[in-house]
């Protein structure tokens, strides 16, 4: 039973670290690079209200 | 019909139970396992409210936990998408223990508590804004919920009628006045989710001279409240800590080191992140007075247990009464996942509004009888002494500026003491404050003391606008009681003035956190008071949590011995039983609790 706990965590972490080089950061180097809109991440002194419906 | 909430793996891990829509009991982990904030699943807490019920865990129908998981773990992943967010050094281990704990979840639970019934889900703001609307005295009334995050939401508000809630607005993370409060009680060497407090009670120290320039810098508050935070300023979304090195340039500082000297620096800190706190919750109370068109508003969410800006919201007037969740924080989310499920999804109407009590929603912990008490100090070899009218006699050692640790009926849920699990002393003591703080607490001297004051004569003392039955709103001391000081201090300097007839519970601004005490809410002690008033005409007690810095409050009759035999305190009660520091064998100091408790 430990051994196969411990084979699933393994797998776990390299299932990770794959998604993490695949997905993550692709997606924030096109972010950074491409989005010129950052939506709501930063302060927009243009809008009147922050509140967002639900 | 047996619902059991569970909130835990944050902080705080709680359990709520509740029968045919009434609250049977709800407790922190914390107090069984005696570590403060536990997250760890509440096991101890479910067996005691189940005890309290009298139910085995099949007898529960439906197990709600107070946030989805799933909603979590995607915030979670998607925060580190972000382009601010810093480095993906943490992604592994983060998510790794979230797929575990969030996708285990469900069988977890079950696995655990050996249940076989239904789990469900209700969403983290859902489960703090029950919690606050359906014990409240309101049949309707306006609901906003502040806090650090919960799966996206930080900040909600909305209605609630009956038993239907309806939510109008949110703010979402990382958005947060939750997490801003912490970032600042990190940077002035407290730790996050346990300091807030601390930071409130340094404020009045010192003047708010960065508000300008934290409102320029590092937040957009809009009118109605709403706001951004600037995240080039924090580091929480993915990082180790709160702020990151752009947020210590503006203050031209690094972060307070913990347990170092805290300097005039930090107290203008302190007030200043107070200040804006204030403003940003009067700015969305009256935004949601004017959107909701209600006249009463319930409270929830850590923030909400900011009494320093609660009583500015009532003091100002804008809804004509505020009712508060004693366990705002994320352990009232147990509680309030039991409501939710129960009126909302079920449908089930709520018990007439006059029927509701205070005592109802506060005093829900376990509880010792006499007997039990008896065998305790019987089997442990304590000397004591027993008092029919041990109110009388614990009156009259208060009034001889004695510290007697009282424990009595049921515990309290949430983080305040209340009467049954407090220390208390004597309020017009001058000293007791420092006393108290050095030689019963072991905690900063600057912390102020809270007071019990009998409900009928609290306006006698404070500028009160409403009855606090659960401390949580600060009030100023009525300007006639008040002793006018022309020593001009600075700093923790201030602590030495004498502000008022009651200075052990006088804070430098000349407020205090009140609790008022109705007979109908906890009668023993208001009884105590009551005694104490005749012997003293002084109808205010100093009233603080029984435990030492670091410790949970105290549970059971064992660890309130320990703690008494651990601290200065002069006086034991354990509901008639009297046990006087003097008959007891004189042990070397036991300073084990440093050891045992981490310091907060």
């Amino acid at each position: 039973m430990k051994i196969l706990i411990k084979t699933v965590n393994v797998f776990l972490k390299i299932g990770l670290a794959v998604v993490y080089v695949l997905i993550v950061l692709p997606y924030r180097f096109s972010y950074k690079v491409f989005s010129k809109d950052k939506c709501r991440l930063t302060i927009d002194k243009s809008l009147d209200s922050y509140w967002e419906e639900k | 019909m047996n619902i059991l909430g569970i909130s835990a793996f944050y902080h705080d891990s709680a359990a709520a139970l509740v029968s045919n829509g009434r609250i049977i009991a709800a407790a922190q982990e914390e107090r069984f396992t005696r570590r403060k904030h536990d997250n760890r699943f509440p096991l101890n807490v479910v067996t005691s409210v189940l005890q309290e019920g009298q139910l085995g865990i099949n007898d529960v129908d439906v197990i709600v936990f107070y946030e989805k998981p799933f909603l979590k773990m995607r915030r979670i992943f998607s925060s580190f998408l972000w382009p601010i967010a810093d480095s993906g050094k943490n992604f592994i281990p983060i998510m790794e223990t979230q797929i575990k704990k969030r996708f285990l979840l469900n069988s977890m639970i079950r696995k655990s508590l050996k249940y076989r019934g239904k789990v469900e889900f209700v969403k983290h703001h859902q489960s703090h804004a029950a919690s606050a609307f359906y014990p409240s005295p309101f049949e309707r009334a306006a609901f906003l919920t502040v806090d650090g995050v919960g799966e996206w939401e930080t900040t909600t508000y909305g209605t609630g009628c009956r038993n239907e809630m309806e939510f109008y607005k949110r703010i979402n993370y990382p958005h947060s006045l939750g997490l801003f409060y912490a970032a600042f009680t990190y940077f002035l060497g407290f730790k996050v989710n346990s300091g807030e407090y601390k930071v409130m009670g340094l404020a009045p120290y010192g003047e708010p001279k960065y508000f300008d320039m934290i409102m320029d810098k590092l937040i957009d508050l809009k009118d109605d409240g709403s706001f951004r935070l600037n995240m080039e300023y924090f580091s929480y979304i993915t990082g180790d800590k709160m702020t990151n090195q752009n947020f210590g340039k503006i203050f031209k500082r690094s972060p307070r080191g913990s347990e170092t000297e805290i300097t005039q620096d930090d107290m203008d800190i302190a007030s200043s992140i107070q200040k804006i706190t204030d403003e940003i919750m009067l700015r969305m109370v009256r935004h949601v007075r004017k959107e909701t068109g209600e006249k009463y508003l319930c409270l929830a969410g850590g923030v909400a247990l900011n009494c320093v800006a609660n009583g500015k919201i009532l003091e100002k007037g804008i809804f004509n009464d505020i009712w508060v969740q004693p366990a705002a924080g994320d352990a009232g989310g147990a509680l309030g996942a039991a409501l939710y499920y129960w009126h909302h999804h079920l449908k089930k109407k709520r018990p007439p509004r006059s029927e509701s009590k205070n005592a109802e929603n506060v005093y829900l912990g376990p509880m010792f009888d006499s007997d039990e008490i008896k065998e305790f100090l019987d089997l442990s070899g304590i000397p004591y002494r027993y008092y029919e009218n041990i109110e009388d006699k614990t009156a009259e050692l208060l009034a001889g500026r004695k510290i007697v640790g009282w424990f009595s009926g049921r515990m309290e849920f949430g983080p305040r003491a209340l009467g049954n699990r407090s220390i208390l002393g004597d309020a017009r003591e001058r000293d007791m404050q420092r006393d108290m703080n050095l030689k019963i607490k072991y905690r900063e001297s600057f912390r102020p003391f809270a007071p019990s004051v009998l409900k009928e004569k609290a306006h006698l003392w404070f500028d009160v606008c409403n009855s606090s039955p659960f401390m949580l709103f600060v009030f100023n001391l009525r300007k006639d009681k008040q002793i006018k000081n022309e020593e001009c201090l600075s700093g923790l300097d201030k602590l030495k003035a004498i502000r008022s007839e009651i200075p052990a519970v006088t804070h430098v601004d000349s407020s205090a956190r009140v609790q008022t005490v109705s007979q109908k809410d906890n009668e023993k002690y208001y009884k105590l008071i009551k005694c104490f008033e005749e012997k003293t005409d002084c109808p205010v007690i100093i009233n603080t949590s029984f435990n030492v810095r670091g410790e949970p409050i105290v549970c059971t009759p064992e660890d309130a011995f320990r703690c008494f035999m651990r601290t200065e305190m002069d006086y034991l009660v354990l509901e008639n039983f009297l046990i006087d520091k003097k008959d007891q064998k004189i042990q070397s100091r036991d300073n084990e609790w440093k050891e045992e408790f981490l310091l907060d």
